[in-house]
Parts: C-alpha cells; sequence; structure tokens
C-alpha cells in the first residue's frame, strides 16, 4: 500500500493537495493501492472529498482510525434529531437555530455550511453566556467531540467519541507564554489494553503511521507530502516502511541559493546524513530540483527521483473562435508570494494596448491579501472591471477550455501544477522563468515564453504580440497540446516506476 | 413512598441525619415504604450509609440517579485494575504512586491509605509539569467523576459519569462579568441534553423524575419529608408535579424564646415558614414546640403535628437493665459537640462547686470540639484546677457502653430541638439533670421522677442539682428505675402512632388529588 501523508483535506486546497488528488487517480487508474492520510480531526471530511471525487476507502484519518469510523456510514443528522427537550423553545434561521428556556438562552446550533440543516456544532452557554460546552458532529451523523472551556473561555479539554457514544481520546490545550493554545497531551484511551499519552499531536502521529503500517502487514510505502506536519512523523516511524519525502517546494530557504544556500526548515534535519539513513528516497518534480539536490546530497544522489506531480489528461482541442477573446487567466494561490501585484502591473500595460482583454483570477488568498489586490487594481486605475477575482474552484476545466492566454510571474514553486493543466488545454503560458518548472514545461517560444523574473515590461510585450497575432497563438496553442503529452498519465507512471519496483 | 430530603449524609452525621435513620428504620418496622434522599455528590457515599445501616435500594442520591448507578455492586479499583505502562518508573508517595516516562510525570495514582489500598483518584499532568485532570473513583469502583483544570489553573469543569464513561451531567464553574463563580449543570438524560442555571433548579428537576419514577415508588404514591427545609424548600416548590410534602423541624424554629408568637424565625426554618400555604404538614417534635406552632400559626390552613425525632428501639427497651450498684460511683458525663449552645463552660463552673463537696466525683466530655470553643472550655478547666477530675474523652459512636456506665447525665444547653442523646441516656437508665429550655428536656425528663430539670444560666442551681442527686444514691437508683420505664414513650409503637396521624392525611391528600 502507498501512503500519501497529508495534514488535511479542505474545501479549498493548495496545489500540494491537488497533486495528491491527481497521483491518487494515476494510482487507481494503474491498480495500485494507495491512500492519502490526514492527520486533522475534520468533521466535514467525508462531505469535503466527494467534491474533489475522491471515496471513503482513497483516504484514511487518523481520528477515523482510532475512532473505527474510516468507513462509517450513517445519516443526515438535523435539529429534529438531537432531541431538545419540549420544555425549551427552538427559533428558526437560515444557518443556525437558538435553544431558549423562556428568556435564557440554552443553546445554539449551527448548521453546517452548503448544506440544508445538518448539524455541525451545538454550543450550550451557561446563564452569564460563558460557553461551556460546545459538541461537534460529523457529517455522518454523530456526535465526535465535545469541548470544554474554562472561565476566561479558553478551550481546554476534549473528549472524542465513536458513533457508539464511547469515549476514544482525550485532549487537553494549555496557555502558552504567548496566551495562545498548546495541545499538552493527548490520551489515547484503551488502545491494545491500556491507555496510551502524547506530548504532542506530532507523536500521535507518528504512532499513527506505525499502528497504521503494522495494521497492514508492514513494509508499506510512505510518502510525506506537507512537509511541516508529515516529515518528521514519517521519518520518526519505528516499524519496517519504506519513507519517502515528496518536495512539493524549493528545497532552499527563501531567496537563497538552492546548492549552496540554507536549507527551508522542513528539510534541515532530514538532510543530514542521519535523517537521509531512514529515507528510502526523496521525491522532486522537476529534473532541475533533482540535479541540485544532487550536488548537495552526493552520497544520496542514487535515491533523488524526478517525478512529475502535474498529470496531464488529454483534451479535446478548442479553437480560439470557440474561446473568449482577450481572456487572460492566472490559477494558484493568491498571495504576496506568487507576486500577483506584478501580474496586476503586467495586465496593466497588456490591457492598454489591447483593450479587449480581460484577466480572471482563480484561486483563494487571505483576506488581508485579497483586499490589497483589489485596492491595487483600484490604484492602477483599471476602472472597467475587467479584472475579476473568481475566487476558488475545486476543478477548472472550463475557464481553461475558454481562455487565450496564462499568466505566471511568480519566484519559486516546486512545479507549478496550473501550468501544466493550462497547458493541457492548449492554452499558452507566458511565465517568469523562475525555479522550479516553468523551463521544463515551457519551451520558449513554442508553447509559450519564458521572460525572466521581475521583468514586468517584458512579459505583458510577449502577451501583446500573441494576442495581436492569431496565427502565432494557434501555433502555441497547438504546440501548448501535443508538448503536454510528456505529463499524460502513462508518462507519469513511468516515471513511477523507480518507486514502484 | 416517603422520601426523607436530605442534603449530604457524612460520617459525621448531625442530628438530622441519626434522626432520619431512626425513622427510616421504624417505618421499615411498620412496613411503611420509604426512601432517604441525597443531592451532593458523595464519592463515599455509599460506604457511609451501608455503616448507618441503609440498604443501597433505600437511598437515592441525585447523582446516583442521573450517573445510573442508584444500586450497583461494589468491586473496588486497585492497583492491578489500572493497566499503566509497563515501562513506566514508580515511585512512591505513601500509600500512592508517581509514575514517570524517563524523567517526564505521567500519572500519579492515589490511593486510601496503607491499610485501604483502594485506588481514590488519578491524576494527569502534561510535559510542562501542568495538573490537567484527576478523575475520581466511587467507594464502589467505577470511575465517577473528571475534574477539568482550566488555563488558570482552577477546576473548570466535572464531568459525572456513568459506568460505561458518558457524561451523565457537566458542572461548570464559570465565572461573571463582576467575577464571581457561576456553576453550571447541563444534563443528559433519557436521550434528551437539559440545562440548569443552578444546583436548584437541578434539584427540582431531579424531584420530578423522582416522583414520576414508578420503580422508586414501587407502585406507591410519593411523599415528601423535607427534613432541611433552607437547602431544600425551594426545590421541592418548583417542582411540576404537586405531591404531598411536609416541613420537619429539627429544632427551634425562631431565634429567641422569650415572645414565641413574634420572634424570628430560625434561619434554617424562614424560608420554608414564610411559605407555610406551601406546605401540607409541619412537623414539630416536642409538646411544648407544638403548643407554641398552634398559637402562632393555628389560623393558617397548615396541619400541625407533633412527633419526636429520637425513637428507642425495642431490642434496647428489652435489653437486660443495668443494675445500679454496677455503675461506676460518682461519674457524671455529658455526651453532646462541645459548642456554645451547649454550655459545656457553665458546666464546668457548676463542676467546682461539685468537686468541693465531692472531691471523688469525675466528669466525662463526650463530643466532637467546635474549635475555638473547645479551647475556651479546656482553658476554665485549667484555670480552675479541674483537670483531674474532667476529661476530655472526642467522639465516640458507641455511647450506650458510656450510658450503661455512668450515674448522671447533664445537658446544660441554651436551646435544643429535641435531643437524641437524652432520649438515649433515658432509656440506658441514666438519670438526667438538664436545662428546661426550648425544646426538649420537658418532653424527656420527668422532674423529681427520672431526673431534674433546672433552670438556664443558674450555675449554683445546677450545681446544687448535681450535688444533691450524687449525695442521695438512694434516690438515683430509684431514678435510673424510673428511667427505664419512662422511656417507653419513645418506643416505637409510641412514635409511629404519632407518625399514623401524619400518613392517614397525607392518604387524604391522595385522593383528593385524584
Amino acid at each position: 500500500m502507498f501512503y500519501f501523508v497529508n495534514e488535511y483535506i479542505l474545501s479549498q486546497n493548495s496545489s500540494l493537495e491537488h497533486a495528491e488528488f491527481k497521483r491518487i487517480k494515476l494510482f487507481d487508474q494503474f491498480q495500485t493501492p494507495a491512500k492519502i492520510v490526514t492527520r486533522n480531526h475534520d468533521n466535514q471530511l467525508h462531505r469535503t472529498i466527494k467534491k474533489f471525487n475522491l471515496n471513503d476507502e482513497q483516504i484514511i484519518n487518523m481520528f477515523d482510525f482510532f475512532g473505527n469510523t474510516i468507513d462509517y456510514v450513517g445519516h443526515e443528522l438535523k435539529t429534529k434529531d438531537l432531541k431538545i427537550p419540549v420544555d425549551y423553545q427552538v427559533s428558526t434561521g437560515n444557518n443556525s437555530r437558538t435553544i431558549k428556556d423562556g428568556g435564557r438562552l440554552v443553546g445554539e446550533i449551527h448548521f453546517a455550511s452548503g448544506t440544508v440543516g445538518q448539524i455541525a456544532r451545538v454550543d450550550y452557554f451557561d446563564v452569564a453566556g460563558n460557553l461551556a460546552n460546545r459538541e461537534q458532529y460529523d457529517i455522518r451523523g454523530f456526535k465526535s467531540v465535545d469541548e470544554f472551556f474554562d472561565g476566561e473561555g479558553h478551550m481546554s479539554y476534549q473528549v472524542y467519541y465513536r458513533p457508539d457514544g464511547t469515549r476514544y481520546m482525550e485532549r487537553h490545550y494549555i496557555k502558552s507564554t504567548a496566551n495562545t493554545p498548546i495541545n499538552s497531551l493527548n490520551q489515547l484511551l484503551n488502545y491494545r489494553g491500556r491507555d496510551r499519552f502524547f506530548n504532542s499531536i506530532d507523536d500521535l502521529f507518528t504512532y499513527f503511521l506505525d499502528e497504521l503500517n503494522q495494521a497492514n502487514d508492514e513494509n508499506n510505502v510512505f510518502i510525506a507530502d506537507r512537509p511541516a506536519v508529515a516529515n518528521m512523523p514519517v521519518m520518526s516511524m519505528e516499524s519496517g516502511a519504506k519513507k519517502y519525502l515528496w518536495l512539493p517546494m524549493n528545497h532552499a530557504r527563501d531567496g537563497q541559493d538552492e546548492v549552496l544556500g540554507a536549507y527551508d526548515g522542513s528539510y534541515a534535519v532530514p538532510f543530514t546524513p542521519k535523517g537521509l539513513k531512514k529515507l528510502a528516497g526523496i521525491i522532486v518534480m522537476t529534473n532541475q530540483q533533482r540535479e541540485h539536490l544532487q550536488q548537495r546530497l552526493p552520497k544520496f544522489k542514487k535515491h533523488i527521483y524526478t517525478i512529475s506531480g502535474a498529470i496531464a489528461e488529454h483534451y479535446q482541442p478548442v479553437k480560439l473562435s470557440a474561446r473568449k477573446p482577450g481572456n487572460l487567466i492566472y490559477v494558484g494561490r493568491l498571495g504576496k508570494d506568487k507576486e500577483i501585484d506584478q501580474l496586476l502591473q503586467a495586465y496593466k500595460l497588456i490591457h492598454e494596448a489591447v483593450p479587449t482583454t480581460n484577466l480572471d483570477l482563480y484561486g483563494y488568498g487571505s483576506k488581508s491579501d485579497l483586499a490589497n489586490f483589489k485596492q491595487q487594481v483600484i490604484d492602477l486605475k483599471i476602472n472597467d472591471d475587467s479584472v475579476n477575482f473568481r475566487g476558488y474552484q475545486p476543478g477548472v476545466d472550463e475557464p481553461y477550455d475558454t481562455a487565450q492566454l496564462m499568466l505566471d510571474l511568480g519566484k519559486q514553486d516546486g512545479q507549478p501544477l496550473a501550468m501544466v493543466e493550462g497547458l493541457s488545454h492548449g492554452v499558452p503560458v507566458i511565465s517568469c522563468n523562475y525555479h522550479y518548472g516553468p523551463a521544463e514545461i515551457i519551451t520558449d517560444g513554442n508553447n509559450g515564453r519564458l521572460i525572466e523574473t521581475n521583468n514586468i515590461s517584458e512579459v505583458a510585450n510577449a502577451a501583446i504580440k500573441i494576442l495581436q497575432d492569431d496565427q502565432l497563438w494557434q501555433s502555441m496553442s497547438d504546440q501548448a497540446y501535443q508538448l503536454s503529452e510528456s505529463y499524460s498519465p502513462e508518462n507519469v507512471w513511468k516515471q513511477w516506476q523507480v518507486i514502484l519496483k | 413512598m416517603y422520601y426523607f430530603l436530605d442534603d449530604n449524609m457524612q460520617d459525621h452525621k448531625s442530628g438530622i441525619e441519626h434522626a432520619q435513620i431512626k425513622r427510616l428504620n421504624l417505618f421499615n418496622s411498620f412496613k411503611v415504604p420509604a426512601k432517604i434522599v441525597t443531592i451532593q455528590y458523595n464519592n463515599e457515599l455509599h460506604r457511609v450509609t451501608q455503616a448507618a445501616g441503609i440498604a443501597d435500594n433505600q437511598l437515592v442520591n441525585l447523582y446516583d440517579y442521573f450517573q445510573e448507578t442508584l444500586d450497583i455492586p461494589a468491586q473496588p479499583t486497585m492497583i492491578q485494575d489500572i493497566n499503566i505502562d509497563s515501562t513506566w518508573r514508580r515511585a512512591a508517595d505513601g500509600p500512592s504512586y508517581n509514575y514517570y516516562e524517563n524523567d517526564q510525570r505521567m500519572m500519579y495514582v492515589r490511593r486510601h491509605s496503607e491499610a485501604d489500598k483502594r485506588v481514590m483518584n488519578l491524576q494527569y499532568f502534561d510535559h510542562y509539569g501542568k495538573l490537567l485532570k484527576v478523575k475520581w473513583f466511587d467507594v464502589r469502583g467505577f470511575m465517577s467523576v473528571e475534574q477539568i483544570y482550566g488555563w488558570d489553573g482552577k477546576i473548570a469543569i466535572e464531568n459525572y459519569l456513568k459506568p460505561d464513561g458518558t457524561i451523565a451531567i457537566q458542572k461548570s464553574r464559570l465565572h461573571d462579568r463582576q467575577g464571581k463563580a457561576i456553576e453550571h449543570f447541563i444534563l443528559n438524560y433519557a436521550d434528551h441534553k437539559y440545562s440548569f442555571a443552578n444546583f436548584n433548579e437541578l434539584v427540582s428537576f431531579f424531584y420530578d423524575q423522582m416522583v414520576s419514577d414508578n420503580q422508586l415508588n414501587d407502585g406507591t404514591a410519593p411523599k415528601l419529608i423535607v427534613d432541611r427545609s433552607y437547602e431544600l424548600a425551594w426545590p421541592v416548590f418548583h417542582m411540576k408535579k404537586r405531591v404531598y410534602r411536609a416541613m420537619q423541624l429539627h429544632n427551634n424554629h425562631v431565634n429567641a424564646s422569650k415572645d414565641m408568637l413574634h420572634a424570628e424565625y430560625n434561619y434554617n426554618y424562614a424560608f420554608g415558614l414564610n411559605h407555610l400555604n406551601d406546605w401540607d404538614g409541619l412537623i414539630g417534635l416536642t409538646k411544648q414546640q407544638k403548643i407554641d406552632l398552634d398559637a402562632r400559626f393555628g389560623d393558617e390552613a397548615i396541619k400541625i403535628y407533633q412527633i419526636p425525632g429520637p425513637v428507642v428501639s425495642t431490642a434496647t427497651l428489652e435489653a437486660k437493665q443495668i443494675e445500679f450498684s454496677k455503675r461506676t460511683p460518682l461519674k457524671v458525663v455529658m455526651v453532646a459537640r462541645i459548642s456554645s449552645e451547649k454550655q459545656q463552660d457553665q458546666l464546668v463552673k457548676a463542676w467546682k462547686q461539685v468537686i468541693k463537696v465531692l472531691p471523688e466525683a469525675t466528669l466525662d466530655l463526650w463530643g466532637y470540639e467546635n474549635a475555638d470553643f473547645g479551647k475556651k472550655v479546656k482553658a476554665i478547666v485549667k484555670e480552675e484546677e479541674l483537670e483531674k477530675s474532667i476529661n476530655f474523652r472526642g467522639y465516640t459512636a458507641d455511647v450506650a457502653s458510656i450510658y450503661n456506665d455512668a450515674q448522671l447525665l447533664i445537658l446544660p444547653s441554651r436551646a435544643e430541638g429535641l435531643p437524641l442523646s437524652l432520649v438515649e441516656a433515658q432509656s440506658h437508665g441514666l438519670p438526667i439533670i438538664a436545662n428546661d429550655i426550648k425544646y426538649g428536656p420537658a418532653d424527656v425528663v420527668i422532674d423529681q421522677q427520672d431526673g431534674l430539670l433546672t433552670t438556664n444560666g443558674d450555675i449554683d442551681g445546677l450545681a446544687q442539682a448535681i450535688i444533691s442527686l450524687l449525695q442521695d444514691q438512694d434516690k438515683l437508683a430509684l431514678f435510673s428505675q424510673h428511667a427505664y420505664a419512662d422511656s417507653r414513650r419513645y418506643s416505637e409503637a409510641a412514635v409511629m402512632e404519632k407518625w399514623q396521624v401524619l400518613i392517614q392525611d397525607a392518604d387524604q391528600f391522595e385522593k383528593g388529588a385524584h
């Protein structure tokens, strides 16, 4: 069994999770058993995965494992199922209900977002309005956690339940010097004959990975996907397992030289000789990153592999006439580090030269980042509503098929997944030539353009040129479809053979 | 079913609990179904009640009721029942243990004592050394409550558990904006989740469930005898189900006895007496108390009863009487808590005069000491140089042997309800000298027949009374014979006859209700 070790699957995911989704689909296609492993407790998990076309057999969550609810099938739980005492009055509302005893607020029922009245949690208050107890409900229709609060409103204690109401875990939270909660004890109850104690969720996660490995005859393959959360627990496993680190990012600290500079914090320990001894290999997504790492880790160079995270499906070509004229897209997280402000500046130049253009940005970002970018649009005096933040969507096939050009002015990545997706939909890409990925994905002048980083006007010039020359665009789009073949499932599966052997 | 409502039952029982137990035994003798009801959490409760001869099926505790542990077999938890990681290092701390993983303290297992090695609680720590929670075992062996500490290091939550580990009652100890503590209760009961703004509301809800529980009622109509109206009248009045309810007085109902018609109520009874019409009966202990109650409340609709709390068991009445010559000559005893209203200080002052006339006389003071007053009495004994003849003997459960050995019992109190010790002493043939105060001595002591009644505050009179009886051993022997005979007034049959009056009225109430 292959386990892809991660922290969570959210309703809005980063390219790390999207790479996992593609990978799990690939393994499924080639009939090789694999699962995504998630660490965090998540009441919505089994509903969320459906949005990404995953089923319960393709994931395994730590809390489901200990709570025996990996494949639990329940029922929708609604207000009427809570059996609220007849003495109390229940209000109506869109996303919540209040429970009152005369004038006194007893509790509040909150629904899971995007559902019709399915219970997410119920809060109970004391007479002074202090939150005394919060019940969390799993979307599969059972109370999964009781949370208890202290006099200052801090959550200090959680009890985790199986669907039959029995406890399987107790977790404690105390105050840090920064007045934030620290999870300082995790007590797994009566597991294999006795209670087991863990000082942190990392320790618990390590124990879980060993248990998971042993429950499946050992010697399984564990690939640590989310560095900060998975690297150390995977490496600390004691049972027999083949352990790989997957690098979803640059291994060097921000702005440092990739061969000589300091490692990113997630790799400082794993890439010591002692750390490497525990690993079966390191997987990077581009050859260039492999070469850099091989220079740094000469003794380990045979165990550094390139496997693309991006996987390009074969799509029906869409002609220019069927696309939205002048539609530029960006797909990815909307963060400062993604140089969205440079992207907007480039767009300003393009839009002045080709007024029929518009820009759609797909992806999520923090509230404050988004507000800044929107303010920037105003500051740039782009007054015609031609820039639109479209938010995060689980799938972006349709926007790709109607776009004309894709822009990426980023500075670094492990491999830009969206770039390969865009090209596979015949969208030429103009990208800055950052590490790692663009140089291997784009053949300059054929399926797009590679521009030096920070050269905003050159990006704009390249885009204007293509937008003003339909023949050039068509040739680039044709080659985008053709060159994507190297990322086909069959070709990526070939890369996996070194691990599968 | 008669429910005797009380607050708690502990090793150190007050007169109220003793009276309840006697009443329960009395009702059992006459096959009138009855149970004692307590509302406080007490993980030693069933040890205490069993030692007091109360069967588990005659005890209803609020927490037991909701934890579903009213009547369960006892299976003490010993240290080997807790599966502790065998790799942990163990360090003894008296009868208890600390457990360490490497240098990190993981757990503290507290046991009762070297002699009683049952596990009392488990304490859990994190790797910062902070105490996170304590899990307590009930005396019957199941994990009964978990106390959770908050960020501030104070207990924030107490979860009372059913034997299957699910939470029956969550008690949160948070505070309001002024920083005042709020005790809030969330109850998981019969598939529902209830919220109670305070303990009284929970108690009220509990009483309603109890009186509606056919199994507890054993098919009979529920009736309440409220023994602690200060704590329990409010929850009883706020029940949704109206059942028969009577208020039992256990002491003088006013503070100062001079003007019984207008005197301020004893605070223990003020709330109950201010809601006189909410009761179906009011029970006084003595004839004089009933006279005073009738005078004050005679115009109200309330029915007033006189029923003594103390009962002399048939076994005691039929026991062989002690020949007076077998008693230790000139041994005088007082059996009462050493506290100001019992006025041991006055007795000690009187004793100074006694000892001048009868240097061989001895006085044993039995009973717990109220800290300050105990010191005060001891200081007087020292000052008056009476250490040779006065002994402080502490508390004993075996009062019978004291009563069987002495020649005279003194009770110099300034206020009482109807002292159990007087009735008990008399049943063991012990002559009594007691202040004629409200209430009790006059109902027990027949002056010049089985003892003497003295005037409260008259120390010389008290001394003279003691001297006169100790000097006349023949009279004392005669008084002893009379004491045995007079105590039949408190036989089971005699007391039950008084209860029958109330029981008939309660049955009438039930008929009226249906």
